[in-house]
């Protein structure tokens, strides 16, 4: 292992944590609701158990090659050249996460916040800012993650405690409507999210208790999913499922459109609640950059990730700006694309990984060789 | 020294003094010398038994500075030629005439005048000198340096050594309380500029004999004394290999106060926070002692260094430890959300009045609009010149002889409060936002803390006024990966909260009361933590008496 530093168990899960909410808030409250209507908050509980799988194998995986990453072990795994070829795997999976996210914010700040301000403003700082974090390597990663990520989870507290006039249980009535069908359909989109767990297997070999790594990997998606069923719950039982599919970024929506006594002060607390989504973003684009430039580097087997840090970022940011011409084709690719090409990687390859593994009996002449 | 030099006392002489002048113009550095230019370095030039020739060198070198005294007289006890050299201004005379001249000229010869040479100074020591602080030099250089640094030279015919006197008279002002780190409760003494009456300062606190100071000299041309404190036992031992290790490599023309030490022992020189604590204080750097850090007393300096820190001990003040703890918390609150205030509020209000005004309730929004009736600058344009202006005044205020002091502030007071306002150059809001601002950036206690939150509040404000409050945020994020990534000698600056440790959190946002403070900071110490004796907690006697 090069020096990349150790990380804490704690930290673990809370890396996990943000490389997964940020965008979930975002997107998948609209998403599940489309199939699931008013059963969405079911859909995140099955799609969780998914999750929880991948989170297991990828987990035993990793620690099965103690002091490797995927990229280092893949090889030894499957050959040299089905190994790098999985390696360019987990390069792109991590690229690809980072410039969705990237054009993700961006949206949603000029969609928003900024409406006169152009999109490449928005992407460019962020990145540049996220450049900078990985720049610093994982440990300083970690503890702004941690950081972040106690100020963002509180967030959620608030968020109940604003919503809490507005709730109308009888939104979640009836329940299983159509079947378990729709509730199935609904599902994907949040396995798929969940799926994003399995960047544990990047970060075990850092970790300072390896032992732990299972635990950090459910601890982490554990919290994601209470978060992620809060913003479900709200938006449904404040809106209600035939509106919740209307509206784009549905959990703002209701934050912008509640008012609570205490801060009849500052109205429309949304712009407070922007800047403590964008650590959290800033979080979530900078956790899977550090992943990918790792991984590319490890890859190409330098010494270090920091030179391939900005070329990469400047090469994320075109991917972004270019791969969608406007929000409503960025809107069907994320409806219709990203959970399948990210699920593709944590419900296939990764299980495939794990099965080859169990199967090669001797893991420890294996990576030894 | 196996291999003994052959030089005559006349090549020694002119090597020594050729030396001295140092490499004239155009002549061209020694090859493979480092460090700085111009001073060469003291050569090891021993001692001559010759006192004549010893002086001629001393004259050589000396001669042209008209405070620099010979005085030759006859030494009594061994009854020879001796001679004293020193720095009329920089040694008292008085100690100089009752304890050393007396003695030397007056004491009785007690052994016959034959005695072998080695001994005649170990005689002088034993039987003539009343003066305290005695050692021997046996290189030119080194008695040189000690007449520089205020000792007092004595040579002796035939005695191929000389002793070193302190006799040092050190005008300086007496102790007073600190200017910077006022406080109501606790005591009010400062450092002075004294190393000596510093490191006293510093025993009278902790008296333990487990409290070791250290002293290196640092600079070519000032030849600073530099102590190194630490209490053995609590500080980790390589923790103070490294403080002296740093401080050591340090090869510098002069160091004139702590900051230069600062500066060149920060772990990262270009960021804006102290990684290092300077302080006046010395219940605050014995408080650090304590705690197993290291401090660096600079001579010249009345701000001690502590290191390491943590981000939050430079938001803390010793009175939060001397007041009760609900006391101590609650004004250690205050005092973070002044930092915040005095960072970002002039950005926050940029931000909101140009992006976000829907975030207003639309009465204030009113009265800003109508107070900003009239005003021919954007609210960052605003914003700056009131912020420079004050600016200006603090700065002013700092170098003005202290009469005008009063002056300037009414000048200050009268511009910036109304008459910018009734000239309709600036709101009377924006004139409320840089007056709470300035408030709240006077409490940080650590000088070089509110400097550094001065520094912030201007890209705060730039980046409100391109952004918004997305500017805002991406400033503190930048902050905060920055400030995750500084350590001070080694240890993250923001620990205790990132990496988190619970049980160090006792002394962070709050203060805990002492009974429950048990441990020691976990930074520092991975054993021996505890620092207080379990079941401290007072409680009232069973009985009535």
């Amino acid at each position: 292992m090069r020096e990349e530093g150790q990380i804490s168990a704690w930290q673990a899960m809370n890396l996990i944590v943000a490389l997964i909410l940020p965008t979930a808030i975002l997107f998948l409250p609209t998403l599940i609701a489309m199939d699931a209507r008013q059963d969405a908050w079911l859909s995140v509980v099955i799609a969780f158990g998914f999750g929880s799988v991948v989170a297991v194998l990828a987990a035993r995986l990793a620690q099965r090659f103690p002091g490797e990453t995927v990229i280092q072990f893949a090889p030894r795994l499957l050959g040299r050249i089905p190994g790098r070829i999985v390696g360019l795997v987990f390069i792109f999976y991590p690229f690809y996460i980072t410039f969705v996210v990237q054009r993700e914010f961006g949206e949603l700040m000029t969609g928003l916040f900024y409406d006169r301000t152009p999109l490449p403003v928005f992407i460019i700082t962020l990145t540049l800012l996220a450049a900078y974090l990985v720049y610093k390597g994982l440990e300083v990663v970690a503890r702004v993650n941690d950081m972040i990520m106690f100020i963002f989870l509180s967030t959620f507290v608030l968020f109940i405690l604003l919503i809490a006039n507005a709730v109308r249980f009888e939104e979640f009535l009836p329940v299983l409507e159509f079947g378990p069908g729709p509730v199935l359909l609904g599902a994907i989109p949040p396995m798929a999210w969940f799926g994003e767990v399995l960047a544990i297997v990047m970060l075990v070999p850092f970790l300072a208790q390896k032992r732990q790594a299972v635990r950090a990997a459910l601890g982490g998606l554990l919290i994601t999913f209470a978060a992620l069923q809060i913003v479900v719950f709200g938006v449904t039982a404040v809106l209600g499922a035939q509106e919740v599919v209307r509206v784009p970024f549905a959990s703002f929506f209701v934050v912008r459109r509640t008012e609570i006594a205490i801060f009849e002060i500052i109205q429309r607390q949304d712009a407070f609640f922007m800047m403590i989504w964008v650590g959290a973003m800033l979080m979530k684009l900078g956790a899977w950059f550090y992943l990918g430039v790792l991984a590319l580097s490890q890859w190409l087997a330098l010494k270090t990730h920091r030179p391939v840090v900005f070329p990469v970022a400047a090469l994320l940011v075109t991917l972004s700006l270019v791969s969608w011409p406007n929000f409503s084709v960025f809107a069907a690719h994320a409806r219709e694309a990203v959970p399948f090409v990210i699920g593709f990687v944590a419900y296939v390859v990764m299980p495939s990984l794990f099965v080859v593994a169990s199967l090669r009996r001797r893991p420890e002449k294996l990576s030894r060789r | 020294m196996v291999r003994r030099r052959k030089i005559s006392k006349l090549q020694n002489l002119r090597r020594y003094v050729r030396a001295y002048q140092g490499p004239g113009p155009g002549q061209l550095r020694p090859p493979g010398s480092t460090g700085p230019d111009p001073i060469p370095e003291l050569p090891e030039v021993r001692v001559s038994s010759d006192l004549e020739a010893n002086l001629a060198v001393l004259q050589q070198v000396m001669g042209a500075n008209t405070d620099f005294v010979i005085r030759r007289f006859q030494l009594r006890v061994a009854k020879r030629a001796a001679a004293i050299v020193y720095l009329e201004n920089n040694v008292d005379q008085l100690a100089l005439e009752e304890s050393i001249l007396r003695p030397l000229v007056f004491a009785k010869a007690s052994v016959a005048d034959d005695e072998p040479e080695a001994d005649i100074l170990g005689r002088v020591r034993r039987e003539a000198l009343t003066a305290p602080e005695v050692s021997e030099r046996t290189d030119l250089g080194g008695l040189l340096q000690a007449v520089t640094s205020g000792y007092l030279g004595l040579l002796v015919e035939g005695a191929a050594r000389a002793l070193v006197i302190d006799l040092n008279k050190f005008e300086g002002r007496p102790v007073g309380s600190p200017e910077t780190e006022g406080s109501v409760r606790g005591p009010r003494d400062g450092f002075i500029e004294n190393i000596n009456a510093n490191v006293a300062m510093l025993r009278q606190k902790l008296r333990s004999p487990h409290l070791i100071f250290e002293r290196l000299t640092v600079g070519r041309v000032s030849v600073t004394p530099v102590v190194i404190g630490y209490v053995r036992g609590l500080a980790a031992p390589a923790l103070v290999r490294e403080v002296k290790a740093r401080v050591g490599r340090i090869d510098i023309d002069g160091v004139l106060d702590s900051g230069h030490i600062e500066e060149l022992t920060k772990d990262d020189p270009f960021s804006i926070f102290p990684l290092v604590l300077s302080t006046e204080r010395p219940d605050r750097a014995a408080a650090g002692l304590m705690e197993g850090r290291v401090v660096i007393i600079v001579d010249g300096s009345p701000f001690v260094l502590v290191a390491p820190v943590d981000l939050l001990a430079v938001v803390h003040s010793p009175e939060d430890y001397y007041m009760g703890f609900p006391m101590g918390t609650m004004i250690r609150l205050i005092r973070y959300l002044a930092v915040f205030v005095a960072i970002l509020l002039p950005a926050i209000y940029i931000a909101i009045t140009t992006y976000h005004q829907e975030m207003l309730p639309t009465e204030i929004l009113v009265a800003i609009i109508s107070a900003r009736e009239g005003v021919p600058f954007p609210v960052l344009i605003e914003a700056l010149i009131m912020e420079f202006m004050f600016e200006a005044l603090r700065e002013a205020g700092v170098r003005l002889p202290r009469p005008f002091g009063q002056a300037i502030s009414i000048v200050g007071a009268l511009i910036m409060g109304s008459a910018a306002v009734q000239a309709g150059l600036v709101s009377p809001i924006m004139v409320i936002i840089v007056a709470i601002t300035a408030i709240a950036s006077f409490i940080s206690p650590i000088f070089s803390m509110a400097l550094a939150v001065r520094f912030l509040r201007f890209p705060a404000m730039l980046l409100g006024a391109a952004l918004g409050l997305y500017g805002v945020a991406l400033m503190l994020f930048f902050l905060l990966i920055h400030m995750a990534g500084l350590r001070s000698l080694g240890m993250p600056f923001l620990s205790p909260i990132a990496p988190h440790n619970l049980k160090d959190m006792k002394d962070t946002f709050v203060r805990a009361p002492w009974h429950l403070m048990e441990k020691r900071p976990g930074q520092l110490f991975k054993t021996g933590r505890r620092r207080l004796a379990p079941g401290l907690k007072p409680e009232p006697p069973p009985e009535r008496y």
